[in-house]
């Protein structure tokens, strides 16, 4: 894992909030709605996975079973 | 120089959350949590090192195997349980983060528990044998 995860998310969370600016401006709550849930779920994929081997990690220099 | 690495991570995460924070905070929140990550598994890579010399020059001071290891054990167990609880405080929910440090004291308490009555049972043994 890198730094590359931190920017991600990074961008991922800005473009959501412009899309969902955007979205309201015209008027479509409920996509923008579904627009920030999806961005949600996206990010939680990434930062899931990294929480998965990191606890493998401790678990296995802690000596954790 | 790995500290001035760390210290700029933490820094651009730090205000990348803060700009977040005002349009998504949800996202804010992911994101302090992968930068904590990122930080943590920074810090493991070390650990890992130190183990290895502190389990190597362990035997000759006398500390046996199994009590280091239950030393190292619970060093995991509150790196774990306090990055959880330092994520829900983060969001707001300090009840949960409260409830999630209490279990991490319990565990540790039962983690410990037997090297803790192996010291009751000798001091036992030491009161009997003295006269």
């Amino acid at each position: 894992m890198g730094i590359d995860i931190i920017l991600k998310i990074a961008g991922i969370g800005i473009l959501v909030a412009v899309i969902c600016q955007l979205l309201k401006q015209t008027g479509r709550e409920d996509i923008a709605m579904l627009t920030a849930l999806m961005g949600l779920i996206i990010v939680l994929g990434l930062v899931v996975g990294e929480i998965g081997s990191l606890f493998n990690e401790v678990k296995r220099i802690f000596g954790l079973y | 120089m790995t500290a001035f690495k760390l210290a700029g991570i933490a820094l651009l995460a730090v205000s990348a959350a803060v700009v977040l924070r005002a349009y998504r905070p949800e996202m804010a929140l992911q994101l302090s949590v992968a930068a904590c990550l990122f930080l943590l598994a920074y810090a493991l890579s070390d650990i890992a090192a130190i183990r290895a010399a502190v389990d190597g020059v362990a035997g000759r001071f006398g500390l046996g195997a199994e009590q280091l290891k239950l030393v190292f054990k619970v060093i995991g167990i509150s790196y774990v349980v306090q990055f959880a609880a330092e994520a829900c405080r983060d969001a707001g929910e300090s009840a949960i983060a409260s409830k999630v440090e209490l279990a991490g004291r319990v565990l540790i308490v039962a983690a410990a528990l037997p090297a803790l009555l192996a010291v009751l049972s000798l001091l036992s043994g030491l009161l009997q044998q003295a006269p």
